[in-house]
C-alpha cells in the first residue's frame, strides 16, 4: 500500500505553474468526451483516499475498468499512446507494434516477413521503452544498447544512439537504455540498467550533457559499522555500495523531470527541477510506473496491481486496484507501463494480462480532479463549493476540509478554519490558524486582562497590608503554617530544597535521616501521573489527534527505566565502595524529578497555546528540563556514594553496562518464555480442542 | 513443505485433466467410465420406451451418452457427447483425456494411496443398462477402486433427470481409493470454436445476479469459472482455504444452482435438485483448455481439507474421511426456438420453482424504498470503547414521516446498531436495546411505526471478534480443528478484522432468544438478517455436515412466524424471504463471464422485493439508477441523523454519506423518478430481456408492460419510443 508523505505539506512555489494551465485544464474537463462504459458492473476492487489518522478511507470508485484491449505481445514493456495508436514495445518478440483502441494491430516495426512467418529483422535487441514526441518515436533497446530515433509513421530509422564516448559519462558505466522520455526541446532523457549516477541526458544533437537525479547510497547502521571497523581489504569484499538507478522516467507539461526508483522506499518517486535536484519526494513501496496529467498529477501503478492518484504535492487522492489472482476483470497481473490520457482515461499495460486495461474516470472522480486542480492553483474560494459537494458525498475525504479551511481564512473566519484544519490534519496550516485565532483572542481580551492581572496585584499588597495590621488573615495562613509543618507536607515540599541545594540536601538524608521513603514514593507518583496525564492535553499541532492511548504501557515506559536505574546504580555502586544504601539512592532520585514535575505540565499548557512559530520555545524548556534533571541525578549520584569526579563517571559508565546487561538478559529470558509458552499452547491445543 | 506443493496441485485438480499430466503428480485421478471396448463410432442408441409426449430419449448403452428427440420431426433437442472421434480429415481437438472426459457420462476422482499413477482410463469397467419406467438405469462397477453405483437417466416431461442416488454407491475400498468428486456430463449440447454467426450463443452461469459467457467472441479469459453452489465450505476445507485478498471485494456467491447453454435458438437448462450444497459448477469457453464450450456440475463426496500442524499456521492436506452422504439429481430442461435465452431459463426455472411451491404469492404494495438507519458503533479508545451515537430513535421515526410525506409510498427500514454499545460487538445478543440512542419506548415507537416496516438488524452468523457474549462453543470449528475467521468486509480498513462464525445450532438459539425478546417488548412484525448466505460444516461436539447445516438454517428460518428482509438469500430460503437486500446486480466480473444479467431478479422477482445495496455508498452515478430499473430493484439507502465523519473512527466508517439532511431530498426525487415506471410492473413476472443495441434493453414483463433502459451517453429510439441516454423509460404495449 502506498504510503504518501510528503517533505513539504504546504502548497508552494508550484502554484504559479499550475495556475498558468488550470484554464486549459478546466476546458479539459467541462468538453470530456463521454466515457464509453455501457453497463454498470460493480467494481472487484475497493478505491480508497486518505482518512484521518494517516489511514485510509473506502470512497465511491473513482475509475472503472471498461475494457481490456488484447494485444498480440510477448512480455511487452512500454507503450505510448500517439492520438488513435497505440504503440507498443514488444520486447521479447523485438518489435514495436501499432495498434488501434480495439486491438487491431495497424503496423509493425522491426519484423520481416521469412517462410510466411514473421521474425526480428535485427532492427531491435530487446525494446524495453517508447516514447512519440512530434513525429519521431524513441526507442531505448536494452540489450542493444541504443536508442533509435524512428519516423512513427513508416518506422524508418533516422538516428542511432549509442554508448556516449564523453569522458563524464564513465568508462566502466554500461550504456543499457530501459527507459525513455524526450522534452520539447527533444533533449532525451534515458534510465540505464545498472547506471549508478542517475538519468542520462542527451541533447537533440546526441551529444551527452551529463547526468541527472541521482539516488543517495542508502546509510544503515550495518553500512556504518563496517565502514569504521573494517578493513580497506575488507571493505573492498562487500558489495559495491552504488546506489539504485531509476528504473522509470515520466515528464510532465513543464518539461520537468519525475523519476521512479523501483524498490526503494524511501523517495521512490522524485520530482525534479530543470537542474536536475530534487524538489519533491514521494515515498512508496511498490511503485513500478508513473505519468503525469496536464494538472501534474501523478499516477502510479504498483508492482502489485494498485494503481494511486497523487496530487502535484504528493498528496494521496484515491488508490485502487490490486493484484489479479482469481481472473477478475479490472485487476492486473504484472503491470509494466501506465499512461494517463487528455480525457483522464489511465491505460495500463500489463505483461500478463496480455494486453492494457483501460479505466474510466467516473464523474465523482472528475469533480474530485477538478476541485483538486483549483485547489493545487489557490483558488480556496472557488474550489469551496465543488469540495462541500464532494464531502457530501464522502464526509471522509479529509484533503477536503483543507480547502474549505483554506476559503474560510480568507474570509477570516478563523475559528471555523481551525476546526477544519484538524478534520484535515493540516498541522502547518492549522498553526497559522492557530496564530489567527489566538491574535484575535488576545487583541479582543487585552484590556481584560491587564486590568485582571493589576487587580489581582492590587488585592494581593491590600490585603498583605491589610493582614499586616489587623492580622485578619490569621485564620488563613495559621491554616497553612499548620499543613506546611505536617511531616510529609514538609519532606515533599523538601524537594524544593534540594533542587536548589542536592548536596547539602542529601547530607541532611543521609546522616539526620530527614527525608523517608513515603514522600519519595509520591513523587514518583506524582511524576507519573504528570507525564502519563500530559499525554491527553497535549496541544493538536504537538500529538495530533489521541483516540487510544495505551495507558499501561506507558506507566511501564515511564517507571521501568528509572527503577531499573536506581537498581543498577545501587547495584554498581554497592560493588564499587559507593556509600549510598537502597534506600538513598531511590529517595535521591525521586527528588531529582522534581524539575520534570514542574515543566512538564507548563509545557503541557502552553502546546495549547503555542503555534508552530513559537515551538522553539516549548522545545527548549523541554530539552533544558531534561539537561538539568540530568545534572542534579549526577550530582546526586556524588552526594550519595561519596564520589569525586573520577568516580561519578566511572559510576555511570558501570550502570549504563548494567542497564544494558539487564536489558539484554530480559529480552533472552522473553524469547526464552515464549517459546515455552507458544510450545504448551501448541500442546493444550492439540490435546483438547 | 513438500505435502503442501503436493496439496496446491491437488486443489486445482477440477483443472486436473487440464493437462494429462496434472493427474500425474495429483494425488487425484479423474477417470471416465468408458468400457475399453468403447469407441466413439459406435452409435448405438437404444430407444426408450417411456416417451414423454413430445419427446423421445435414447440411450447409448455403452458410452452412456444419451440424445432425445423431438418426436415430430426428429430434431435432436439434447445430446450429452456429440463430440465426432479424430478421422483422417477431422481433428475433434481434444487428446485422450480430454476425449474419454467429454464423450463419458460422468467422470469419478478418485485418490490412488500414495503412488500417484495416471490413470487415463479404467481398465475394467461394467455397465450393466436396464430400462425403467421412465428411461434408464445403469449399473457401473469399476473394479480398478472396487466402486459400484447406479447412474439413472429419466425422461419426465420436458427435462431429462439424471440422478445417482447415494445408497447405490457401494465403495469397497474407501481407505485406498477414496471417491473424491463425480462429475456429470460435462458436455451436453456442446459446441466447438467461436461461434460467429449465431445469435443468443452463450453459457450461462450463476455468478451473483448471473452472468454469461458469450460464446461468439473469442474471450480472452485464461482460466475457466469454476465455483460451489452456495459458497466454499469453509467449515471443512479450514482458514487456509479462505480466499481473501485485501484488494478485492469478494466473490458473488452462487445463490441458486441453475446453469445453462444455448446458441441459435437451442439450448438446455440445467437445474440441481439433490446435492446441490455440495455441487460445484463449472464452465469452459473455446479458447480455455480445448475448443469447446461447454458448462457442467461436478459433486464432491470428499473434500480436501488443511490440516493446521503448528502455531506458525503451516497446514498439511487431508482428505475428509466420510462420504458426503448426498444424492444426485440434476435436471436438464429442452429450451427451443424463442426460449433458447437467458429469460427462457428464468422463466423454465420460476416455474419450476412455483410448482416446487417455493415462490407462491406476489408482491402488491406500492414501489417500496429501504431506508435503513444506523443509530451508533464504536471505537476502541484509551478507556474501553467511546460510542458513537449518530441517529436517534426519534429522528429515524421523523426522517421516515418526512419521506413519506414527500412522496415515497411505500417504506421498508431497517434499524442497525440500536444496542447500547452501537453496532460492533452487538451480534449475537441484539435484544439490548436503547442507550444513547433512545429509550426502549423511543424504539418501541419506532418499531411500530405505522406508515412502512421497521425492522431490527441483526446477524446470527457473522459476531465480532472478542466479543464476551457468546461462548467457543458457539462457533463454527472446522475440520482441522481451527474456528473458522471470516474477513468483515464491512469494515473500511485494508486488512480486514476477523469476523467468527456461528455454529447452526448456536444461530438457532440466539435468533430464537431475540425473537422472543423483540416480539414480547418491542412488538416487531418483521425482521432483517444478514448473514444467511454463508452456510458452513461445523465439527463441535454437535456435528453439523453441510447439509445438517443447510436443514439446520432452513429450521431455523421456518420458525420465524414474522415478516423476513435477508440480506443474500440463498434458493432454499426463498419460500421464506420477503425482501431480499443488498440484491446482487452484477456477476463477480470473471473475465470469462464478465456481462451480467439479472436472473436473480427474473426469476424471483414478482415474490419477493429486491433492494440494492446501499446507493448512498457505491452506488452514486446515473447509470446505477439505471441499472436498478433495468434489474427491477428497489432503491436502498443508509442513512444517519449526525454528518457521517462522526463516525470515521468507528468500524462503520464505510459509511461515509449517510446524513440525512443531504440525503432526504435526493432520496425524494431519485424515487420519483423510479416509481412511475416499477410501479407499472410491481408484482408481475419479469419475462423476456432483449438486447436492442450495445447498452439498450427491451425488458418486458407477464402483464405486457414493456421498460426499455439506456445505459448508453446517446438518446435510443425504438418504434416512435424513445429512450434518453442514460435513461429508462415505459415502452407501451406495443414496444
Amino acid at each position: 500500500m502506498l504510503k504518501t508523505r510528503l517533505k513539504n505539506k504546504k502548497l508552494s512555489g508550484l502554484k504559479t505553474v499550475v495556475l498558468l494551465l488550470l484554464l486549459s485544464v478546466l476546458l479539459s474537463v467541462l468538453f470530456m468526451p463521454s466515457a464509453p462504459k455501457v453497463d454498470a458492473a460493480e467494481n472487484v476492487y475497493n478505491t480508497y483516499g486518505m482518512g484521518p489518522d494517516g489511514r485510509l478511507t473506502r470512497t465511491q470508485a473513482a475509475y472503472d475498468p471498461s475494457k481490456l484491449i488484447t494485444v498480440n505481445a510477448n512480455k511487452p514493456e512500454d507503450f505510448f499512446v500517439d492520438g488513435e495508436r497505440i504503440y507498443i514495445s514488444d520486447t521479447l518478440n523485438k518489435a514495436v507494434k501499432v495498434i488501434d483502441f480495439d486491438g487491431r494491430e495497424l503496423n509493425n516495426f522491426g519484423l520481416k516477413l521469412e517462410e510466411n512467418v514473421l521474425v526480428s529483422d535485427g532492427t531491435f535487441v530487446q525494446p524495453t521503452g517508447i516514447y512519440i514526441r512530434e513525429n519521431t518515436l524513441y526507442v531505448a533497446d536494452k540489450l542493444g544498447e541504443k536508442v533509435l530515433l524512428m519516423d512513427k509513421n513508416t518506422g524508418a530509422v533516422l538516428k542511432t544512439i549509442t554508448r556516449p564516448t564523453h569522458p563524464l559519462f564513465g568508462a566502466q558505466t554500461p550504456f543499457k537504455p530501459s527507459k525513455v522520455v524526450v522534452d520539447t526541446a527533444k533533449n532525451i532523457y534515458l534510465t540505464g540498467e545498472g547506471c549508478p549516477n542517475g538519468v542520462i541526458h542527451i541533447n537533440n544533437e546526441g551529444e551527452f550533457q551529463g547526468y541527472l537525479g541521482v539516488n543517495k547510497t542508502p546509510v544503515t547502521f550495518m553500512n556504518l559499522l563496517q565502514s569504521i571497523f573494517f578493513s580497506k581489504d575488507q571493505q573492498s569484499q562487500l558489495l559495491s555500495k552504488t546506489p539504485p538507478s531509476p528504473t522509470n522516467l515520466a515528464l510532465d507539461n513543464q518539461n520537468l523531470l519525475y523519476t521512479l526508483t523501483a524498490g526503494s522506499s524511501e523517495n521512490s518517486i522524485k520530482k525534479l527541477n530543470t537542474a536536475g535536484t530534487e524538489i519533491r519526494g514521494i515515498n512508496s513501496n511498490y511503485a513500478w510506473a508513473m505519468d503525469i496529467d496536464s494538472s501534474l498529477n501523478i499516477y502510479v501503478v504498483e508492482s502489485n496491481g494498485m494503481i494511486s492518484i497523487l496530487d502535484a504535492n504528493g498528496w494521496l487522492l484515491f488508490a485502487f486496484g490490486g493484484k489479479d489472482i482469481f481472473d477478475r476483470f479490472g485487476m492486473l497481473k504484472s503491470p509494466s507501463s501506465i499512461r494517463v490520457l487528455e480525457n483522464k482515461n489511465i491505460l495500463v499495460l500489463d505483461k500478463d494480462l496480455g494486453g492494457i486495461m483501460v479505466y474510466t474516470p467516473t464523474p465523482f472522480f472528475l469533480k474530485a480532479h477538478k476541485a483538486t486542480t483549483l485547489s493545487q492553483a489557490g483558488y480556496f474560494m472557488e474550489a469551496e463549493d465543488l469540495w462541500k459537494d464532494i464531502l457530501k458525498d464522502n464526509s471522509n475525504l479529509i484533503v477536503g476540509y483543507s480547502t474549505l479551511a483554506r476559503a474560510n481564512m480568507k474570509r477570516q473566519n478563523y475559528t471555523e478554519a481551525l476546526a477544519q484544519f484538524k478534520k484535515a490534519e493540516d498541522f502547518y496550516a492549522y498553526s497559522d490558524a492557530l496564530w489567527q485565532v489566538r491574535n484575535e483572542w488576545i487583541q479582543n481580551n487585552s484590556l481584560w486582562m491587564i486590568l485582571a492581572v493589576v487587580g489581582l496585584v492590587v488585592v494581593v499588597v491590600a490585603l498583605k497590608l491589610v493582614n499586616k495590621y489587623t492580622m485578619v488573615l490569621k485564620p488563613v495562613t495559621g491554616f497553612f503554617g499548620r499543613i506546611k509543618k505536617q511531616k510529609l507536607v514538609s519532606q515533599l515540599l523538601y524537594s524544593g530544597y534540594f533542587f536548589r541545594h542536592p548536596l547539602l540536601a542529601i547530607e541532611q538524608m543521609k546522616y539526620k535521616n530527614k527525608l523517608t521513603m513515603l514522600p519519595a514514593i509520591i513523587l514518583f507518583a506524582i511524576y507519573l501521573l504528570v507525564t502519563v496525564g500530559s499525554i491527553f492535553f497535549q496541544g493538536y499541532l504537538w500529538v495530533g489527534n489521541v483516540y487510544n492511548v495505551n495507558i499501561f504501557m506507558n506507566v511501564v515506559m515511564e517507571i521501568l527505566p528509572l527503577l531499573l536505574i536506581v537498581v543498577c546504580n545501587y547495584f554498581v555502586s554497592s560493588v564499587t565502595d559507593g556509600e549510598g544504601k537502597f534506600k538513598h539512592v531511590f529517595i535521591a532520585m525521586a527528588y531529582c524529578l522534581l524539575p520534570m514535575i514542574v515543566t512538564i505540565p507548563i509545557f503541557t499548557i502552553l502546546t495549547n497555546i503555542f503555534t508552530y512559530n513559537e515551538m522553539i520555545i516549548l522545545d527548549a524548556i523541554f530539552v533544558i528540563s531534561k539537561i538539568i534533571w540530568v545534572l542534579l541525578m549526577l550530582v546526586s549520584v556524588a552526594g550519595v556514594h561519596g564520589y569525586g569526579f573520577k568516580g561519578i563517571v566511572k559510576n555511570v559508565l558501570l550502570t549504563l553496562f548494567c542497564l544494558a546487561m539487564v536489558v539484554l538478559f530480559a529480552f533472552i529470558i522473553y524469547i526464552l518464555f515464549m517459546q515455552q509458552f507458544n510450545f504448551f499452547a501448541a500442546l493444550f491445543g492439540e490435546a483438547f480442542v | 513443505m513438500k505435502k503442501i506443493t503436493i496439496f496446491k496441485i491437488c486443489a486445482i485438480s477440477t483443472l486436473a485433466f487440464f493437462i494429462g499430466l496434472v493427474a500425474v503428480l495429483a494425488s487425484i485421478n479423474p477417470t471416465s467410465v468408458l468400457s475399453k471396448e468403447y469407441t466413439s463410432s459406435s452409435n448405438s442408441y437404444t430407444l426408450s420406451n417411456s416417451n414423454s409426449d413430445n419427446y423421445q430419449l435414447e440411450l447409448d448403452s455403452k458410452s452412456l451418452a444419451f440424445r432425445v428427440k423431438e418426436k415430430v420431426s426428429g430434431k435432436v433437442v439434447m445430446e450429452s457427447g456429440n463430440i465426432l472421434p479424430d478421422s483422417e480429415n477431422y481433428d475433434n481437438g481434444l487428446n485422450k483425456t480430454w476425449e474419454q472426459f467429454a464423450q463419458s457420462a460422468v467422470t469419478v476422482y478418485y485418490t490412488n494411496e500414495k503412488v500417484y499413477t495416471p490413470l487415463t482410463g479404467f481398465e475394467s469397467v461394467e455397465i450393466e443398462v436396464e430400462e425403467i419406467s421412465k428411461g434408464f438405469q445403469a449399473r457401473i462397477n469399476i473394479d480398478d477402486i472396487q466402486l459400484r453405483f447406479t447412474l439413472k437417466i429419466e425422461l419426465v416431461g420436458d427435462s431429462v433427470e439424471v440422478s445417482i442416488p447415494f445408497s447405490s454407491i457401494n465403495e469397497k475400498r474407501p481407505d485406498r481409493n477414496p471417491l473424491l468428486e463425480i462429475a456429470v456430463y460435462p458436455f451436453i449440447n456442446t459446441t466447438k470454436g467461436v461461434q460467429e454467426g449465431a445469435y443468443d450463443s452463450y453459457i450461462f452461469v450463476p455468478d451473483g445476479s448471473g452472468a454469461i459467457i458469450d460464446t461468439t467472441k473469442k474471450t480472452s479469459a485464461k482460466n475457466n469459472y469454476s465455483a460451489r453452489v452456495y459458497g466454499d465450505d469453509y467449515g471443512v476445507v479450514g482458514n487456509a482455504g479462505i480466499k481473501v485478498n485485501g484488494d478485492y471485494r469478494p466473490a458473488k456467491i452462487q445463490l441458486y444452482p441453475v446453469f445453462g447453454m444455448v446458441s441459435s435458438g437451442s439450448g438446455y437448462m440445467g437445474d440441481i435438485v439433490a446435492g446441490e450444497e455440495y455441487a460445484s459448477i463449472l464452465a469452459y469457453a473455446s479458447g480455455i483448455v480445448t475448443d469447446y464450450n461447454f458448462v457442467y456440475s461436478k459433486f464432491t463426496y470428499r473434500e480436501k481439507y488443511y490440516q493446521p500442524i503448528d502455531n506458525a499456521g503451516n497446514t498439511v492436506s487431508t482428505n475428509q474421511k466420510d462420504m458426503n452422504k448426498t444424492d444426485v439429481k440434476v435436471r436438464y430442461s429442452f429450451l427451443t426456438g424463442k426460449d433458447a435465452t437467458y429469460s427462457g431459463m428464468a422463466n423454465k426455472y420460476r416455474e419450476k420453482l412455483q410448482q416446487a411451491n417455493v415462490l407462491k404469492t406476489a408482491v402488491k404494495n406500492d414501489v417500496p424504498i429501504k431506508a435503513d438507519f444506523l443509530m451508533a458503533d464504536s471505537y476502541e479508545n484509551t478507556f474501553g470503547r467511546t460510542v458513537v451515537p449518530v441517529t436517534s430513535a426519534t429522528f429515524a421515526l421523523d426522517a421516515l414521516d418526512n419521506l413519506k410525506s414527500g412522496g415515497v409510498k411505500a417504506l421498508s427500514s431497517g434499524i442497525i446498531g440500536y444496542s447500547s454499545g452501537g453496532k460492533t460487538g452487538a451480534a449475537p445478543n441484539h435484544s439490548k436495546i436503547g442507550g444513547k440512542t433512545g429509550t426502549s419506548e423511543e424504539y418501541k415507537k419506532l418499531f411500530g411505526y405505522s406508515g412502512g416496516s421497521v425492522y431490527p438488524v441483526a446477524n446470527y452468523t457473522l459476531v465480532d471478534n472478542g466479543v464476551s457474549s457468546y461462548s467457543k462453543r458457539d462457533l463454527v470449528l472446522s475440520m482441522g480443528k481451527e474456528f473458522v475467521e471470516f474477513p468483515d468486509y464491512d469494515n473500511s480498513h485494508i486488512y480486514f478484522d476477523a469476523m467468527q462464525v456461528l455454529n447452526p445450532a448456536a444461530s438457532k438459539k440466539y435468533l430464537s432468544k431475540d425473537l422472543e425478546e423483540f416480539k414480547s417488548k418491542y412488538g416487531i412484525n418483521g425482521i432483517q438478517i444478514k448473514g444467511l448466505d454463508i452456510l458452513l460444516s461445523s465439527f463441535n461436539d454437535e456435528k453439523f455436515i453441510r447439509s445438517e447445516s443447510k436443514k439446520s438454517i432452513d429450521d431455523m428460518i421456518n420458525g420465524i412466524d414474522i415478516k423476513l428482509s435477508a440480506e443474500n438469500a440463498p434458493s432454499y430460503l426463498w419460500d421464506k424471504v420477503k425482501e431480499f437486500t443488498a440484491s446482487p446486480l452484477s456477476g463477480s466480473n470473471y473475465i470469462i463471464a464478465l456481462e451480467s444479467v439479472p436472473f436473480l431478479q427474473m426469476v424471483t422477482g414478482k415474490y419477493i422485493d429486491h433492494f440494492s445495496p446501499y446507493i448512498n455508498l457505491d452506488y452514486n452515478n446515473e447509470s446505477d439508477i439505471v441499472k436498478m430499473v433495468d434489474y427491477n430493484v428497489n432503491l436502498s439507502y443508509i442513512l444517519t441523523e449526525k454528518n457521517s465523519y462522526e463516525l470515521v473512527m468507528t468500524p462503520s466508517s464505510r459509511v461515509f454519506s449517510s446524513e440525512f439532511s443531504l440525503w432526504g431530498e435526493r432520496i425524494k426525487a431519485t424515487y420519483a423518478r423510479v416509481e412511475p415506471v416499477l410501479s407499472k410492473v410491481r408484482g408481475s413476472a419479469f419475462i423476456k430481456r432483449e438486447k436492442l443495441a450495445e447498452g439498450v434493453f427491451k425488458n418486458t414483463y407477464e402483464n405486457g408492460a414493456v421498460i426499455l433502459v439506456n445505459y448508453t451517453n446517446t438518446d435510443y429510439s425504438l418504434n416512435g419510443n424513445t429512450v434518453k441516454a442514460l435513461n429508462f423509460a415505459l415502452g407501451g404495449n406495443n414496444g
